[in-house]
């Protein structure tokens, strides 16, 4: 073998190992086409041939390799914001319900002459039963298509009827 | 996905030189010699290709004491694929040989 041709094989056997999977793979093939290159000059022009596409190669996948991570990195931020949005937004709506209800029941009892017995199922089905039921309609309705938003109503949801709880546990 | 490939002339020629016997395994430096491009050409273009699927690749047995040697030939996606863009790379030069006679 001729210094050329050894000099050829040298430069692509160390741009080869600097590489790793595909680029290897391809490199070794490249290399295994020098025994068979008439010409020592046509040899080392194949070799530096060969090192100018695997390190171009090798510079597009990773550069192909980071924008993927940076737009994962984007698309769960993304995800995450929207989640957020979406609890946020059913815990609005929830508690719009629910002080929608106290509006209605302070309405009725300055309003209506309402008796104290009266008042007090009143009281009980707008602020407990009406919002409840609500929440379970909504809960139901949204949690295929809107999961977040059916995540912060069970909040609320789940917030009320623990403070519902408590209320009656403590004042009877 | 071969829609995305870049279809420069160099790839028309490798995709010829494919299409000439399709069922044929054919050698790197023999695709380079028949069409005349140099390793630095030819091996991006068959990386693409068969990162598309278009090509594949293998490494024949030779003999013993001697390292494989890769191969290539275009899948059945390949070459309906080639067929397709030679025909119409075809078309689309033969109009534009015909845009500049008239413009002559």
């Amino acid at each position: 073998m001729s210094r050329t041709r050894r000099l050829a094989s040298r430069v692509l056997t160390i741009v080869i190992r600097q590489l790793s999977g595909k680029g290897q793979l391809w490199g070794n093939a490249m290399l295994r086409e020098l025994d068979f290159i008439e010409g020592d000059w046509a040899a080392l022009f194949w070799a530096f041939g060969s090192t100018a596409a695997l390190c171009r190669n090798s510079i597009t996948s990773r550069l192909r390799t980071l924008g993927d991570r940076r737009f994962n990195e984007t698309f769960q931020i993304k995800r995450i914001a929207k989640k957020t949005t979406g609890i946020v937004a059913g815990v609005i709506v929830a508690g719009s319900v629910l002080a929608l209800c106290v509006g209605i029941l302070i309405g009725l009892i300055r309003f209506a002459s309402l008796q104290q017995e009266n008042g007090r199922l009143a009281d009980r089905l707008l602020i407990v039963v009406i919002p409840e039921t609500l929440y379970v309609v909504g809960l139901i309705t949204l949690l295929r298509r809107r999961k977040s938003v059916a995540l912060g109503i069970l909040l609320a949801g789940v917030i009320l009827v623990t403070h519902a709880i408590i209320h009656f546990a403590t004042h009877g | 996905m071969s829609s995305r490939l870049r279809l420069t002339a160099q790839t028309i020629q490798v995709l010829d030189a494919f299409l000439e016997d399709p069922e044929e395994w054919r050698y790197g430096y023999d695709i380079s010699r028949n069409t005349g491009l140099k390793s630095g050409t030819l091996y991006p273009i068959l990386m693409r290709l068969a990162e598309y699927r278009l090509l594949e690749a293998t490494w024949e047995a030779t003999e013993a004491g001697k390292p494989p040697r890769h191969i290539y030939r275009l899948t059945p996606d390949g070459l309906r694929s080639a067929r397709e863009h030679i025909r119409s790379y075809s078309i689309r030069h033969a109009w534009q040989a015909a845009l500049e006679g008239v413009r002559s």
